[in-house]
């Protein structure tokens, strides 16, 4: 699994000149709403974070399985699940602050255990959890498989979290779209912002992905000369000096 | 507009850091392979 230098560059790229046109138009061009005035600016930011968020939680546990399953077992998945885990940590704790700061100035708290909120928060620990248990020491094979495990295990608050609005009653607002039900839906200038948030984050978050791969196996391969080395020195002291 | 200009620096100034730090964690690692590889 390798992607080439030119399309991590056309990424990377991208992702600045649209995180730059979703700013401009979410601070400048963008109006304020009715409801929230200005604060429906950081529409922006917020659910394409919280959304990636999810993508990059799915992507690991979507890899996990197919570590799991011996017919696709391959250490490319579990080397995958770990990059996708971290990148989806940062957007998953990003979800956590800027619903904070949106939460201050339009529900007057910074925080609040209501069942969205809680079942975010519990997303992220979760997910910090499999972060440290891929670096507790075991071999190869035994690790990924407990890791995958878990990954599965910490993604079924997922759907928890996303339908939380639906199932219980709770300071955070339902979904602001919904192509079931035509009357919930923004104004045009709100879309804009909206898609422009969503392909800027997203192809930051696909670089992000691409690039933490990379790292993921040259820390794999650099695990593996590390042990082999140790191995070697570990023989060289038990051979015996026979002279002649 | 202290918390919209906020969530926006968080947002883009924290992708940003991480961005950085991954590019950092890429080429010490590089700098262990062997000339030829990297």
């Amino acid at each position: 699994m390798t992607t080439p230098r030119w399309l991590t560059k056309a990424l990377g790229l991208g992702a600045l000149a649209f995180a730059l046109a979703a700013a401009i138009d979410g601070l400048w061009v963008m109006g304020p709403t009715a409801e929230q005035g200005d604060y429906s600016r950081l529409l922006v930011v917020h659910p394409p974070v919280a959304t990636l968020a999810y993508v990059g939680f799915g992507i690991t546990a979507l890899a996990s399985v197919l570590y799991l399953l011996p017919r696709t077992r391959r250490r490319e998945w579990d080397l995958l699940a770990g990059a996708s885990a971290e990148v989806g940590v940062v957007f998953c704790g990003l979800t956590l602050v800027t619903g904070s700061i949106w939460g201050r100035p339009v529900w007057g708290v910074w925080w609040t255990w209501d069942a969205r909120l809680t079942a975010e928060a519990l997303l992220f620990a979760l997910f910090l959890g499999y972060l440290a248990l891929r670096r507790v020491p075991a071999s190869e094979h035994v690790r990924a498989r407990r890791c995958a495990i878990a990954a599965l295990i910490a993604c079924l608050d997922i759907p928890i979290d996303h339908y939380a609005t639906s199932w219980w009653q709770t300071l955070h607002q339902g979904s602001s779209i919904d192509l079931l039900q035509p009357d919930k839906h923004l104004d045009t200038a709100h879309n804009i912002g909206l898609a422009l948030g969503f392909v800027a984050l997203g192809l930051a978050f696909a670089w992000l992905l691409v690039h933490r791969y990379r790292v993921e196996k040259l820390e794999a391969r650099y695990e593996d000369e590390a042990l082999s080395l140790a191995l070697e020195a570990r023989q060289a002291e038990g051979r015996v000096e026979v002279p002649v | 507009m202290s918390y919209v200009y906020a969530g926006y620096g968080v947002t883009f100034g924290a992708l940003a850091l991480y961005a950085l730090r991954v590019l950092a964690r890429g080429r010490a690692l590089r700098r262990t392979l062997p000339p030829d590889e990297r």
